[in-house]
């Protein structure tokens, strides 16, 4: 019999997100994790819950952010009440616009969405600068914003620590500092895990390989396409400032700590975290035509992150053909839907079987 | 805690919370207001503790204050300037409307 | 590019690596926070040179010497000063370096194939229980005071730590009328008997230096100042600002009243420009520290950078001084600039001369070694001033699986304040390591991110129309 039921390759939000939905419906499952400077998508990300805008290339996208968002309010009570730990989940979400031109094409994505859903709920308003400024005061002359109850945004790096803190204490292991170089299939239907030196780091029934950038190199010798690339954003961070907003914006938000963060930009540069002095400018200046006020803040530290990029943008969601019984999951928005993958994708997992509807999330779609 | 090891020969005037400090032109702005007696320059926003200058040398910002004008700055590298209005810093920033 | 070389620093190694290059005819700038050069150790030595300050004789000679290279570097052409500058960004390119500078309110960047950080040393941050309370200062940050602005602490200050500094700048507060209330030393009295063969060692080249620190004590023990060796814990009492210290001797429990508590527990290198360039660094457990590897160049893992001083590891401004020099002959041999006959045979002495006073800081270095009372902080001990993150909870975290620092610092904030974890950063990875009972070298450290020095968001926005 396998040590686990399920081994999961990747701890960051997508991996922690499952480790915690398995453990939490009583599968015996292990969580291997890269070491400390590994490229982590999970502490870059900018803390949205969010959906305006996704899915207009796939509807099933902007139904499944629109109910993993209905989900978060649940999903964040049930992590607090375990651990103590606020998430600071703030529902409702802007997208403010800083010219005429993008309020155009924010409403026309948005009208574009709420057609191919079929009249679905997928209802949002439009904020004109008088009734923006009315909610938000200090809002620099511009012309509006949509606005959607079904947004909102997190402290993201809390929600890690809660999923890694009560994964553990429902028994799932952890396993920092322990990276996967491959998974064997054995005879019998279930796997092995081996670290670089070809040791067994762990037998288990089921595998799901969600280890961001890391994954393709995983499941290359499995035979499972997996097309991603690492699009950089770049996030700034301002020194802390008493409460402005209160509902977050897509690229403007304030955290529960004070900071604003800005951003986030989006640049096809390989794996390279670093940040470069034109996009972080150009960054500032757009949030300062939002909030002239952010002009004399200090910036507190900026950052680039890799979001794991599919060719459509949308997540993929797999199980392998040959190897039943290994998934690969990556997406770009692992803290918007953390509550449909602890929720809902692990149970994928302990049946075994991904329901048809999801069938579209699955990458052969690029090679039609 | 600190006194003026020599008298001021240069004299440049500047407010801080309202009340006038005379330091030495050069003096950076720490140095003028811990010879003049305060302690604390500001409240730590996540325990709302008095906190005061520790290095002097630019690296622990405990001695930022809010200049006029200028916003955030770390005491121990700005010098005194006359006239210039300087308040403790209140932890987080009281943004004000752009005219 | 304007110029050949940016030197970042004006002290004792910037001065001496610009003075270097501008006599080989190379075109130099020399970046520093401060209005005028010398650096921390020479700090304002020109404004306290002027008539009728007093400053400079209070100081002594360790103060006064450094007018001399401060004056000599003046006089070179070649150098473009550029003071009142702070640089907040760092990034090495394929075929250059490129630094965000702030000058008033003003942004810039600049680019050189070489750059040269001698960005010096900091105190040894020094966790201890009330230490936030305003009144608790590094000593460096009084002697600091004392040099730029002329202030001295009130009678009574108590001076706590241990190093040679606590007893000169002892003998300073002496010559300046200022009567310490106490002296808590966490060294012991005497060199123990294991330290006695690195002593012999270094006893005769150093007998000046080894000379000096005894005349130091023998003042203050004449003085009548209480002098309390072999302390190894201690306490600021106090509201909202320091009122006493409790210290602990001997198993007893003791304390002083005070307004004033100075603290010292040695320095470290200024790493944060190094690591946010991503140099390769080394932990020198001894000492407790990271410094960058350099080769015998003195260049870092990153090509073009340079570093030399006390950022390289803690040497003193003597050795600055020289390594100065050195890396000022091998970068003038990069750019194709001849070398003097003269410099030639004074490279051999330089390299003499470092040996010795390797030597002597060997010996320092083991008589004064990091208290183990800041190394390992009670769990309700603040150790991120910034965010107040005390070091129960990084324990907590580590406890966890938390894999290093830079997770740690994700999941409780600590090192992500205003300071970007110069405060915190030693004791987080110490704290991660006593947990995990990994090496602290495994555990490893922050990383840098971009500011590395205040600059504002319109300051930054301004980038974008050039």
């Amino acid at each position: 019999m396998a040590d686990y039921d399920v081994a999961i390759v990747g701890g960051g939000l997508l991996g922690s997100a499952f480790g915690w939905g398995l453990a939490r419906a009583g599968a015996r499952c292990v969580v291997f994790d890269e070491g400390d400077n590994a490229i982590r998508t999970a502490r870059g990300n900018f803390g949205l819950v969010w959906v305006q805008g996704k899915g207009q290339n796939m509807p099933a996208y902007a139904s499944w952010s629109l109910r993993a968002s209905r989900l978060w309010g649940d999903f964040a009570t049930e992590l607090c009440e375990a651990t103590g730990i606020n998430l600071q989940y703030v529902k409702g979400g802007y997208d403010i616009a800083a010219d005429e031109q993008e309020l155009e094409q924010t409403i026309a994505g948005l009208k574009k969405i709420q057609a191919q859903m079929g009249g679905a709920a997928y209802d949002f308003e439009v904020l004109d600068h008088k009734v923006l400024k009315s909610e938000i005061p200090l809002v620099g002359n511009i012309p509006g914003a949509t606005y959607t109850e079904h947004d909102g945004h997190c402290n993201p790096l809390l929600l890690l620590r809660a999923l890694h803190q009560d994964m553990q204490a429902k028994g799932a292991l952890y396993r920092p500092n322990c990276p996967v170089a491959s998974v064997n299939p054995l005879s019998g239907g279930s796997y092995q895990l081996l670290d670089r030196s070809g040791n067994v780091l762990a037998t288990a029934g089921k595998v799901i390989v969600s280890a961001g950038h890391g994954s393709r190199r995983l499941n290359e010798p499995l035979g499972i396409d997996l097309p991603i690339r690492a699009d950089q954003g770049q996030v700034l961070v301002t020194e802390k400032v008493a409460p402005v907003m209160k509902h977050a914006s897509s690229s403007v938000r304030q955290t529960d700590n004070g900071s604003f963060l800005l951003g986030p930009s989006s640049k096809d540069v390989g794996h390279d975290t670093r940040t470069d002095l034109k996009t972080l400018a150009a960054i500032a200046s757009r949030c300062i035509t939002i909030f002239p006020f952010l002009g004399s803040l200090r910036l507190q530290r900026a950052w680039g992150a890799l979001r794991v990029m599919t060719p459509d943008g949308n997540p993929v969601y797999q199980q392998s053909e040959a190897h039943p019984g290994v998934f690969s999951f990556a997406c770009h928005s692992g803290v918007t839907l953390a509550a449909v993958h602890a929720f809902e994708v692990a149970s994928w997992v302990t049946d075994g079987v991904i329901p048809a509807e999801f069938g579209v999330f699955h990458p052969r779609r690029f090679n039609v | 805690m600190f006194r003026r090891g020599q008298e001021i020969a240069n004299p440049v005037r500047f407010k801080f919370n309202g009340q006038t400090i005379t330091s030495e032109d050069g003096d950076t702005i720490a140095a003028a207001l811990l010879a003049a007696g305060v302690t604390h320059f500001r409240t730590a926003p996540e325990d709302a503790s008095n906190r005061g200058p520790l290095c002097m040398i630019g690296n622990c910002f405990e001695c930022l204050v809010d200049i006029k004008g200028k916003g955030s700055r770390q005491a121990c590298r700005e010098r005194v300037v006359e006239g210039m209005s300087v308040r403790s810093h209140p932890g987080l920033v009281v943004p004000k409307a752009q005219p | 590019m304007t110029h050949d070389v940016l030197v970042i620093g004006a002290g004792p190694g910037g001065l001496s690596v610009a003075s270097g290059l501008a006599r080989a005819g190379a075109c130099v700038q020399v970046i520093d926070e401060q209005p005028y050069a010398g650096g921390q150790i020479f700090r304002a030595s020109e404004k306290s040179a002027r008539a009728g300050n007093e400053i400079r004789g209070w100081l002594g000679e360790e103060y006064s010497g450094g007018l001399d290279l401060i004056r000599s570097a003046k006089r070179q052409e070649r150098i473009d000063w550029q003071f009142a500058t702070s640089v907040w960004d760092i990034r090495c390119e394929d075929d250059h370096i490129e630094l965000g500078l702030v000058h008033g309110e003003t942004a810039s960047i600049t680019q050189a194939r070489h750059v040269v950080l001698a960005s010096g040393a900091m105190e040894r941050p020094a966790p201890f229980k009330g230490w936030t309370l305003p009144g608790v200062m590094g000593i460096g940050a009084a002697q600091t005071l004392f040099k730029d602005a002329g202030l001295v602490p009130e009678n009574g200050v108590v001076l706590a730590g241990s190093g040679p500094l606590l007893y000169l700048f002892a003998n300073q507060l002496l010559s300046a009328g200022v009567r310490p209330g106490a002296i808590l030393d966490f060294a012991a009295k005497w060199v123990s008997a294991q330290h006695l063969v690195p002593l012999t060692r270094v006893a005769w080249h150093s007998r000046t230096a080894l000379l000096k620190g005894l005349k130091w004590r023998s003042r203050i023990a004449r003085a009548g100042i209480p002098h309390l060796f072999g302390v190894d814990e201690l306490e600021a009492v106090g509201k909202d600002e320091v009122q006493g210290v409790h210290y602990r001797k001997g198993g007893q429990s003791h304390q002083f009243e005070t307004s004033l508590l100075l603290v010292h527990d040695g320095v470290i290198p200024n790493t944060h420009m190094t690591v946010a360039a991503g140099c390769d660094h080394n932990w020198l457990a001894q000492q407790q520290y990271w410094q960058p590897g350099l080769n015998d160049k003195g260049q870092t893992s990153q090509q073009g950078l340079w570093v030399v001083g006390d950022c390289a590891g803690i040497m003193g401004a003597e050795a600055a001084e020289i390594q100065g020099r050195i890396v000022a002959r091998n970068i003038a041999g990069k750019l194709g600039l001849a070398i003097g006959k003269a410099e030639a045979t004074q490279a051999q002495k330089d390299l003499a001369e470092l040996k010795k006073l390797a030597a002597l800081r060997q010996f320092i270095d083991l008589q004064y070694p990091p208290a183990k009372t800041f190394a390992t902080p009670a769990d309700d001990t603040v150790i991120c001033r910034c965010e107040a993150v005390t070091a129960g909870e990084i324990r907590e975290i580590a406890q966890l699986g938390c894999q290093g620092p830079n997770q740690a610092r994700a999941f409780t904030r600590a090192g992500m304040g205003p300071c970007m974890g110069r405060g915190c950063g030693l004791s987080v990875s110490r704290l991660m390591a006593e947990v995990s009972g990994n090496d602290i070298e495994q555990v490893g450290h922050y990383s840098t991110r971009t500011p590395l020095k205040p600059v504002t968001l319109s300051q930054l926005a301004s980038l974008n129309d050039t």
